[in-house]
């Protein structure tokens, strides 16, 4: 139907040489900041340990190595690690995307009693923050004897509020006679769904996918609570872990874990820049 | 097309089966987040009135006593202190701050205008525990960027981190660095939704510059602003836990701990789970006060945060 709208361009003042010259000055050095972080923990992943420890601001490596890389795998489980951090990722975003969808549907098109209420309990859990929740899930979670279990990290985060309302939206839109031309032609609700309405809103479930996948990856305060055994930890907790280690202090080490935690989400940023843009900014748009 | 614009959002009559079948639809998801959000949340509130140590079979009720301990605790009265002193760094460098480089965006031809949103939007995607990482090689005291800069200037040697004087700062450039551009790119995109033709008969009516930004262009950006500085807010309550959790645990002498660290600390690390739902209990009116005021003001109902 539609491709997920670019963040808009927006419009542009004129002004003199000077101060124009200045904001540029002003928003170079913020761009600098932005950056330098990334480009440090790259360079010093890099770097031969010689050159790390030696009080060394060079920003470029002088003869860089993969050493920090191989250690890495050698040290640490780092297969392991990436795996765990991959399916629970994955999984997750799976989870997400389709009880989002299904919900969103049945929010956007069906009439049923209590509809709104339950659409505004659903939103409400957006506004509750993770620790006000955690002890009692984690309280949860250890009765069900699932301390450690990919299902631990996954199965309180299988919905999304966020992703319910987001594809709400769109679903909203889709125009009904399409919906009722295909149940006449005899074809069931979920085919309705599936091969009718979802190819239209693909690039919104992509998107959404993107997003949830980033959130995913990246997440720290529930794993850190239930994923406890180094060979069930995801990147971010084996982070720490690393951290609290002989390791700790290894920062070539340190810089090259990380480096691998912030790969793939780079990827995705640079593949899809203006898609995954597009999708933060509207989540802080209205409803 | 019209016939669907005009239907858009009302159900359609399925006959009886159709209540039935939008249950269905939405059983997933609102069971998901009832077991894993709601119940939680109202054990957490039975749970403030009780103290239990997580291991033994008895809870003992003890009414408000947990509330009341709260509010006479020295470390309960830091953690609040700290949290609006994070309040106040974030304000300052993630709400501020992007939206001076707003002002400033307007004025750079197309290509920079791109370039700039998306490399200050970078930093978003990496997770905060990586930031915290990445920034603690940054801070170290031996070999660490800054201290190495720090040195070369001839200034006295810090250890960010560890010095209670510093620690919170440190903690909350952190947070800014990776929450910056979440903030920049809302505020962008809100002050992108201005009419052209706003903007143009201002300048008719001979208004430029300082009065421009002041009397027609910030106020219009009102709405974005407020809903950027409640995101703020949770911010300096909720983001500043995992660079807290993996740094300093809240430490030099409580100097980095915060309201919502304090949860987990009295929950995991000494056991009080009663005391620490109170506080949870609290930190959720918290929230369900400033997302109230933030959406009576600007009637915007979104925000996602990783968490």
């Amino acid at each position: 139907m539609r491709n997920a709208e670019p963040v808009q361009e927006g419009w542009s003042l004129d002004t003199g040489p000077l101060s124009r010259a200045a904001w540029f000055v002003f928003l170079l050095v913020l761009a600098l900041l932005a950056l330098f972080p990334l480009w440090w923990m790259f360079t010093t992943a890099l770097k031969p340990a010689s050159q790390i420890f030696a009080g060394d601001l060079s920003l470029f490596p002088r003869g860089a190595t993969l050493d920090h890389f191989r250690r890495l795998m050698g040290t640490f489980n780092l297969a392991r690690i990436m795996g765990n951090t991959l399916v629970v990722a994955a999984v997750t975003t799976g989870f997400q995307l389709i009880t989002s969808l299904l919900a969103a549907y049945g929010f956007a098109r069906y009439r049923f009693p209590l509809r709104e209420p339950l659409f505004y309990l659903c939103l409400g859990t957006m506004f509750i923050p993770i620790q006000v929740i955690m002890v009692s899930n984690y309280l949860l979670v250890s009765d069900w004897g699932l301390l450690n279990t990919y299902a631990a990290a996954i199965l309180p985060q299988a919905a999304s509020a966020f992703g319910v309302f987001f594809l709400r939206q769109q679903l909203r839109l889709f125009p009904q006679s399409l919906l009722d031309a295909a149940r006449i032609d005899g074809a069931g609700e979920l085919t309705v769904l599936f091969r009718i309405v979802l190819p239209t809103i693909r690039p919104f479930i992509t998107a959404l996918g993107i997003l949830f996948f980033i959130n995913a990856w990246n997440q720290y305060v529930w794993p850190v609570l239930v994923l406890t055994d180094p060979d069930m930890m995801t990147l971010p907790i084996a982070l720490r872990e690393f951290m609290h280690s002989e390791a700790g202090h290894d920062w070539g080490l340190m810089m090259a874990a990380s480096t691998m935690g912030v790969l793939p989400a780079l990827i995705a940023f640079l593949l899809a820049q203006r898609m995954i843009m597009s999708t933060f900014a509207s989540t802080g748009l209205k409803g | 097309m019209t016939e669907g614009r005009a239907r858009r959002g009302r159900a359609l009559s399925l006959g009886a089966g159709e209540a039935i079948r939008g249950y269905l639809f939405i059983l997933p998801a609102v069971v998901l987040l009832g077991i894993f959000v709601y119940r939680p949340l109202l054990e957490t509130l039975r749970l403030s009135f009780y103290e239990w140590n997580m291991v033994s079979p008895t809870q003992t009720y003890v009414g408000w006593s947990n509330y009341r301990e709260m509010l006479e605790s020295p470390g309960v009265r830091r953690a609040i202190s700290n949290t609006a002193a994070y309040a106040l760094w974030l304000g300052a460098l993630v709400l501020v701050l992007p939206t001076i480089a707003t002002v400033a965006l307007t004025y750079m031809r197309t290509f920079w205008r791109r370039a700039f949103r998306v490399v200050l939007f970078l930093p978003n995607i990496i997770s905060l525990a990586t930031a915290g990482v990445i920034w603690l090689w940054i801070y170290n005291p031996i070999g660490g960027f800054l201290a190495t800069v720090w040195d070369a200037l001839g200034k006295f040697p810090v250890n960010w981190l560890s010095n209670p004087n510093t620690a919170l700062g440190a903690i909350a450039v952190i947070v800014a660095w990776k929450a910056f551009g979440y903030n920049f790119l809302l505020l962008t995109a809100g002050l992108a939704g201005v009419p052209q033709e706003v903007v143009e008969a201002a300048r008719v009516d001979g208004a430029e510059g300082w009065v421009l930004w002041r009397h027609i262009l910030l106020p219009m950006l009102g709405p974005t602003i407020v809903f950027v500085l409640s995101a703020t807010l949770v911010m300096a309550a909720e983001y500043v836990f995992t660079p807290i959790h993996m740094l300093t645990e809240g430490g030099p002498i409580n100097s980095t701990t915060n309201v919502v660290f304090e949860i987990w600390r009295q929950a995991f690390r000494w056991f009080r789970v009663g005391y620490s739902s109170a506080i949870a209990i609290c930190v959720f009116l918290l929230f369900l006060v400033i997302t109230t005021v933030q959406m009576l003001v600007s009637e915007r109902v979104v925000s996602y945060e990783e968490r």
